[in-house]
């Protein structure tokens, strides 16, 4: 069964203090704030990826 | 079990391919690691890992009403009480229906489940050998078939047995015979096999028992409604599958050190609790410290970071003590990470600081769960 999250907010975030790169995300997910790397084994993104495929999640650009 | 029929059982899986030392292939099977809670309320509006280490609840629709609290429990497995003495066996996992579903529609379902890791599993040679899984199983009140289930992720494969749990603990043991048209299990760091323990299943996951088929399914329609009535409580512990077509004994876990490392490749609690060391940092920039932290074991995948947060949770000491409420991490691997804080601190440039927790309620969490 596919574990299904509740994802209600997603945002890149650079790497710091440099900001060349996309480190991770930030996500809000079933109530509780993750710092998600981006790795596709990682529970996690792989979901986020998910959502976002399916239409239902965007992520927003890192600031 | 008497000894002879112990021994002639352990043969017939050596025999075929099993037995011995670290034959079961489940993590924290005797449900002794819970670093993230022994007690956890209202489960049911969402799966997740929430008390015993590598157990996870699962629920499908999402409309199911059902609500547990899920118990890492001492009070049921009694010090005294043979198997579990013999077993070395102090603790079960709990599921008590606090909100009751009078009926399940049929696309919901509820269950407790492991998924485990190829690296851990790809031994199993389920196309050609059985896989035996046994466990203890009790509830309070409610009597009746429930049904475990198998289910092989590379060839979406599931086979599905029924047991009838009683208000006594009883020991089950459930054979899977070798599945011909499965695929064989990668090994590779992904779920690759899955025990599931049913306590609702709808209408759309009810089949046949005892043969392999595809698809995700999880019960028959024999399965009882477990959440009917707050009055219900079902325990598990105890719970080994190995390769063969016998139950062995339940290979008893000696070292709680050792298990809590394998549970800590899916989950890691760095820290808990108030005043508790976190790392010396660096400030790289004014106001703006990074520090690494490393892992006791390599992580399955790159891993979450989950920090709490709130009014002045956390603190650094640079000459003078500044409290903050979040901290972030970044550059994460599965052997360490950067946690960092920028602003609302003050430290100069190129200076040090120790930091630590400020609240009760701190916590520091990697997450490479399956």
């Amino acid at each position: 069964m596919r574990v299904i999250m509740n994802i209600t907010s997603a945002q890149y975030q650079k790497t710091l203090p440099d900001k060349n790169e996309n480190d991770h995300i930030k996500a809000t997910i079933d109530g509780i704030v993750y710092h998600v790397p981006l790795d596709p084994d990682n529970s996690h993104y792989a979901e986020i990826l998910k959502q976002v495929k399916e239409g239902t999640l965007t992520i927003k650009d890192a600031d | 079990m008497s000894k002879a029929a112990e021994l002639a059982n352990l043969i017939g899986n050596i025999n075929a391919g099993g037995g011995g030392v670290n034959r079961n292939v489940l993590i924290n099977s005797a449900m002794n690691v819970a670093q993230r809670a022994t007690s956890s309320t209202g489960i049911g509006a969402s799966s997740g890992y929430f008390t015993c280490d590598r157990w996870l609840f699962g629920r499908e629709a999402g409309t199911e009403q059902a609500r547990f609290t899920m118990t890492q429990d001492t009070a049921s497995v009694g010090i005294d009480s043979l198997p579990f003495q013999e077993a070395g066996i102090r603790t079960a996992l709990k599921m008590d229906v606090t909100t009751a579903e009078s009926a399940v529609a049929s696309g919901e379902s509820s269950l407790i489940m492991q998924r485990i890791e190829g690296f851990n599993c790809s031994n199993l040679d389920i196309k050609t050998k059985p896989i035996t899984l046994s466990f203890y199983a009790k509830s309070d009140t409610k009597t009746g078939t429930m049904c475990a289930s198998l289910y092989a992720g590379s060839g979406g494969r599931h086979h599905v047995k029924e047991y009838s749990i009683t208000t006594d603990w009883q020991r089950f043991s459930l054979t899977f015979p070798a599945d011909s048209g499965a695929t064989a299990l990668a090994r590779d760091n992904t779920n690759e096999l899955q025990v599931n323990f049913v306590l609702t299943a709808g209408s759309n996951f009810q089949v046949t028992a005892d043969q392999w088929a595809s698809g995700f399914d999880t019960a028959t329609s024999n399965q009882i409604n477990f959440a009917d009535s707050t009055d219900n409580n079902w325990y598990l512990t105890g719970v080994q599958l190995e390769v063969g077509q016998n139950p062995t004994e339940f290979e008893r876990i000696n070292n709680f050190g050792e298990e809590l490392a394998k549970c800590q490749r899916y989950f890691y609690r760095y820290v808990e609790g108030n005043s508790k060391s976190i790392m010396t940092a660096s400030a790289i920039l004014a106001n703006h410290i990074q520090g690494n932290i490393n892992f006791p074991t390599t992580m399955r995948s790159t891993p979450s970071l989950a920090t709490s947060s709130g009014t002045n949770y956390w603190e650094i000491y640079a000459g003078g003590s500044y409290r903050f409420d979040s901290l972030s991490g970044q550059q994460f691997h599965t052997n360490g990470c950067t946690l960092l804080k920028v602003n609302d601190i003050t430290i100069s440039e190129g200076d040090s600081c120790i930091t630590y927790t400020s609240n009760a309620a701190c916590t520091i969490d990697l997450n490479a769960e399956l």
